[in-house]
């Protein structure tokens, strides 16, 4: 009773086109595999010869076709969701990340570089720092997805929710702010004469040594200018956390289970 | 006199769910828990009953798990999460408004 290759061929056959990952096919195989042994210990305890408590176990836990559009049906929704879940946050951070870098780019280039050279580094950074961008953006979205997003949707602390998103947000600004800069080191040290650096200024001579101009300059603002060196970007991280802090809140306590429909539900039974 | 699929369609998902607050039910259980429970009228086929199970589980709502009892086959058993209960609780309300409503339109009175 307990090798029944036609029970396995059937759950086999069932599966293998539902488009479940492996290990996850090997949990159902085994607890259909569990559940139809149940059903034909007591189809057997009535009386039933093996071979018709097989067929009908088989025919009564439905029709394979239908059982395997279903679990496809399931995982491509599963697969969808999964996948939007994690490109809106890279996509979000990424263009968040690649305006940072733009404009701490443009600020910090070299006095000496004309004004049209600066701005037009600026966006050449811009460019090209959406795809630098790309690699703390990633990091931010997992942070978030793993760290922040595994919490119970019901379970909601505005302080500790606040802190978590400063932390995420200082690590990714500082993040970004550092990748132009470490670009220009890069290209510098690489490629000298690439279009990239002869956007930033005419030299490239000039804009080899760029990355030590800047640091230089950054931390001549930092002690010129304090105010607008740590102040702001501190403020922004504030910011940042802040809204995302409230975008939170809203999302857990307005929105609804997974498809579910919004509804009016009194208080006290959404509480028991 | 069997019920019609579509009527069927919306509840399902809170039968089980309502099951499962009751105690912690493996795949076997819960089909044959829903088939007493109810009499023979909600009899949940496993083709229906496993692919609703692995939705619920993918929206959090329950939670499987393996567990092995002396002398017995490891079984998958099935159980409400905190949202699952949360969940239940407005999906009965509904349900209340529902039944309610519909009855107040039948008026008492029977079709059959």
């Amino acid at each position: 009773m307990r090798n029944l290759p036609s029970v396995d061929e059937w759950i086999r056959d069932v599966l293998s086109g539902s488009g479940l990952p492996m290990n996850q096919r090997a949990d159902i195989a085994d607890e259909w595999r569990d559940h139809l042994l149940e059903r034909m210990d007591t189809k057997r305890a009535n009386g039933m010869t093996l071979d018709d408590a097989v067929r009908t176990a088989l025919v009564d836990f439905g029709n394979p076709v239908q059982l395997r559009r279903q679990l496809r049906g399931a995982q491509r929704a599963r697969d969808l969701r999964s996948a939007l879940a994690k490109t809106r946050p890279i996509a979000a951070w990424t263009i968040g990340g690649a305006l940072c870098a733009g404009g701490v780019a443009a600020m910090f280039l070299p006095t000496s570089a004309p004004v049209a050279h600066r701005l037009m580094g600026g966006c050449g950074a811009f460019l090209a720092i959406a795809l630098f961008a790309i690699v703390p953006a990633f990091l931010a979205s997992l942070v978030e997805l793993r760290v922040v997003r595994s919490q119970p949707v019901d379970e909601f602390h505005p302080l500790r929710s606040f802190v978590r998103w400063s932390l995420v947000v200082g690590a990714f600004l500082t993040g970004t702010a550092l990748s132009p800069i470490a670009l220009v080191g890069l290209c510098g040290y690489f490629a000298p004469d690439s279009v990239f650096l002869s956007t930033l200024h005419p030299n490239p001579e000039i804009m080899y040594g760029a990355p030590w101009l800047i640091w230089r300059n950054i931390a001549v603002a930092a002690c010129e200018v304090p105010v607008r060196s740590f102040v702001i970007p501190t403020l922004m991280i504030l910011a940042g956390a802040f809204a995302i802090t409230l975008y939170e809140r809203s999302r857990c306590v307005d929105t609804p289970p997974d498809d579910e429909p919004r509804t009016s539900v009194p208080a006290d039974v959404r509480a028991g | 006199m069997k019920l019609d699929r579509e009527l069927l369609k919306g509840a399902t998902e809170t039968i089980v769910l309502a099951a499962l607050d009751r105690q912690p039910l493996h795949g076997y259980q819960l089909v044959e828990h829903l088939r007493t429970q109810s009499e023979g009228i909600l009899a949940l086929g496993e083709g229906t009953l496993y692919p609703l199970l692995y939705k619920l589980e993918a929206n959090g709502l329950v939670r499987g798990r393996w567990e092995k009892s002396a002398g017995e086959r490891r079984k998958r058993v099935y159980s409400l999460t905190r949202k699952g209960h949360r969940c239940l609780a407005e999906r009965s309300a509904q349900w209340e408004q529902l039944v309610r409503g519909v009855t107040l339109i039948l008026g008492g009175k029977s079709y059959a």
